[in-house]
């Protein structure tokens, strides 16, 4: 083997392993979302039910001595059985002894049931958040409260009855992660946002590429890929400052935050995408085509109408989907424009959160099961893509058998 | 023209490590710690100022400060990605049960706000609730000088600031719908600065002249109210961490943040803790 031989293997074999490790680190993310997000769907938020005890050092459950010090420094709860018929906890609180009596059964259907509190021994019960019992003691010191959380697990969650298509997002207190108002928050202000953007897109493309003086097509192209350059939150800000108050005086709403900026911006930022793209595959159109259409007396806005579209037309189908695509995955500029309010909206200036700013607006937030649900967000993202981009490609070959 | 490429891809190759270790030795030798704190917003600005001074003090040491929210930032004392964490609600159920140490560093206030053109400049508790659940939708029903629909504000789900809102004015998740929600505090002030018709909360901390703050149940929204008690919408300020897995310098810091000259940067927009 000669030495250029060697050098052209060396090469081959490192662009092998580049290539793998891309797509290594693609398998990797999408496997990571996937195993993430199904977690809601299949498991409970805990094995087991915890008894978390607060401002009390030491108690009897069910006969045995618990001294809180002695748990590990990062799991300060016990775990409790899934059945507990009349569990028993004693303590000594302002040097009172008191019991605590309560009965656990996780396999009861409706949640309420699930605890029973019996005996407090003069504790004041209360229900801070969805899944969870507090039973609070007056300390010695005004002010000063002790007592035990018993937090028992949430079953796993319903796809399609509890997130695909239920209303109500309340991660927080109730803990209720129904998506289907961002669903159709993400398809409306995509399928507006389309509708207006493609077709400026595609004349704007048509015209640079056909009719436009040369002088001019420079300064237009320079600045349609300026365009595609800016970095969408100066989108958003330009929306939040511009479109906004515009949308609020127009409409008469309380606040411009909503679908209608939402599209607005989301056409303008497809914009350069769809005629970039278009414009370039117009360009690789051969010259003959336009030659021989003129040579049979077609005017030049039936070449370009009849003849170039056409032939054009797998690029055109691509720029659509990139654009769309775009719109679909777009997170910051959208989270500034359009209320993240989760809602159906039933008026163009209603605010409206999106797939994408929900996971953006409350990964930071997020604990617990919710932190898994904006993960299962990310699926239903994932696949409307896909659907998206299978339904384009099925008309795209729809269209090149027909003509 | 190949050789020259590929020698200097073998170059760059041999060079590379020799670089990072150079870096790493030097770095090694000196004194620098740098202290990754992340956490609530709400707690950030403070946490800046703060590291701002010690870094006159002490300038070894580097505190790097990450606004992401308070959640994160107790999921990330937990975890360990930062050795401090910030947060401006109490632990939750769950939360509670890490086991992690809480030092509130300073208390602070939650003013509802307006546009400054807005006439209304005081509300009450019952008011306010009514506003955030939807019973007022009207401008022309608190105020005689002022009409149009209202825009109603929030922080987003799981916000510190949107939680202890919520708790002292009585609301837990019954939002209005259609109530815009925003991200972070800088966020719901740009939107009320930006919306004559708009009512949101921001942190003490985060009130200038671009929204006008109201007074509730007839206390003014300041650190001298907060103190005394009179304003009733007030949550602590928590740093959580483990204490027996701090480094010695996070603890010296944490002790300087709770000595008195820590505490005057806490009075200057909050409530000190001492």
């Amino acid at each position: 083997m000669g030495r250029k031989q060697v050098i052209d293997k060396i090469f081959k074999n490192f662009f092998l392993a580049v290539s793998f490790a891309s797509v290594l680190a693609l398998i990797a993310i999408i496997v990571f979302v996937f195993a993430q997000g199904a977690i809601p769907f299949f498991t409970w938020t805990a094995k087991s039910t915890h008894l978390i005890p607060y401002g009390i050092d030491e108690f009897k459950l069910n006969g045995e001595t618990v001294r809180i010090a002695d748990l590990p420094s990062n799991a300060k709860y016990i775990e409790l059985e899934r059945q507990c018929d009349g569990c028993d906890i004693e303590f000594r609180n302002k040097g009172e002894a008191v019991t605590l009596t309560f009965k656990i059964d996780l396999d009861e259907d409706i949640v309420a049931d699930r605890v029973k509190i019996i005996e407090t021994g003069g504790g004041e019960v209360d229900y801070p958040e969805e899944f969870v019992y507090e039973v609070s003691y007056k300390g010695a010191i005004a002010g000063q409260k002790s007592g035990f959380f018993i937090a028992i697990p949430q079953g796993p969650t319903k796809f399609f009855k509890e997130f695909l298509f239920a209303k109500d997002w309340h991660p927080v207190y109730k803990k209720q992660y129904g998506i289907l108002t961002m669903v159709i928050a993400t398809l409306l202000s995509t399928f507006g946002a389309v509708i207006i953007g493609v077709p400026l897109g595609l004349l704007t493309a048509v015209y640079l590429a056909e009719f436009v003086p040369k002088g001019l097509g420079k300064y237009v192209r320079a600045g349609v890929d300026l365009l595609a350059g800016i970095p969408s939150v100066v989108y958003g800000f330009f929306g939040l400052m511009m479109v906004v108050p515009l949308v609020k005086n127009m409409s008469g709403a309380p606040a411009g935050n909503g679908l209608l900026a939402a599209i607005f911006i989301l056409a303008v930022m497809m914009l350069p995408t769809v005629i970039s793209i278009t414009e370039t595959s117009l360009r690789a159109v051969p010259r003959a085509y336009r030659e021989g259409s003129l040579a049979l007396g077609a005017t030049k806005m039936q070449t370009s109408w009849k003849v170039v579209f056409p032939a054009a037309k797998s690029g055109i189908m691509a720029s659509i989907i990139l654009g769309t695509s775009r719109a679909v995955g777009e997170t910051m500029a959208v989270i500034m424009v359009a209320g993240n309010s989760p809602q159906i909206p039933t008026k163009l200036s209603d605010g409206i959160r999106t797939l994408t700013a929900t996971i953006a607006l409350e990964m930071g937030y997020a604990q617990g099961r919710q932190n898994h649900i904006l993960f299962s967000v990310g699926i239903v993202l994932f696949i409307m893509i896909l659907i998206l981009n299978s339904v384009i490609l099925v008309l795209k070959k729809h269209m090149t058998e027909e003509s | 023209m190949k050789k020259a490429v590929i020698f200097v891809l073998l170059a760059a190759l041999a060079v590379l490590p020799a670089v990072a270790n150079g870096g790493s030795e030097e770095s090694a030798g000196a004194e620098p710690y740098t202290i990754e704190v992340s956490g609530s917003t709400t707690v950030y600005p403070l946490m800046e100022k703060l590291a701002e001074k010690y870094k006159t003090i002490h300038p070894e040491i580097t505190i790097n400060a990450n606004g992401t929210g308070s959640s994160d930032g107790i999921k990330a004392a937990n975890t360990g990605t930062s050795e401090l964490g910030m947060a401006s609600r109490n632990l939750k159920t769950a939360e509670k049960g890490f086991g992690l140490d809480e030092l509130p560093i300073a208390y602070d206030g939650i003013a509802p706000v307006v546009h400054p053109s807005n006439p209304v400049k005081a509300l009450t508790l019952a008011q306010l609730k009514d506003i955030f659940t939807g019973k007022i939708t009207d401008w022309s029903q608190l105020s005689g000088e002022k009409s149009g629909a209202i825009a109603v504000i929030s922080r987003e789900p799981g916000s510190g600031t949107r939680g202890a809102f919520e708790e002292f004015v009585g609301y837990e998740d019954q939002l209005v719908a259609g109530a815009s929600e925003f991200d972070g505090n800088g966020g719901v002030k740009a939107a009320v600065a930006g919306n004559v018709d708009a009512i949101g909360y921001l942190s003490l901390g985060y009130v200038d002249s671009s929204v006008s703050a109201l007074s509730v149940e007839g206390a003014e929204p300041t650190v001298a109210n907060v103190i005394n008690g009179s304003f009733p919408i007030a949550r602590p300020l928590l740093i959580i961490y483990r204490a027996d897995q701090i480094a010695p310098q996070t603890q010296a810091y944490l002790d300087w943040v709770m000595s008195p000259e820590g505490q005057e940067i806490a009075a200057t927009k909050w409530v000190p803790a001492k």
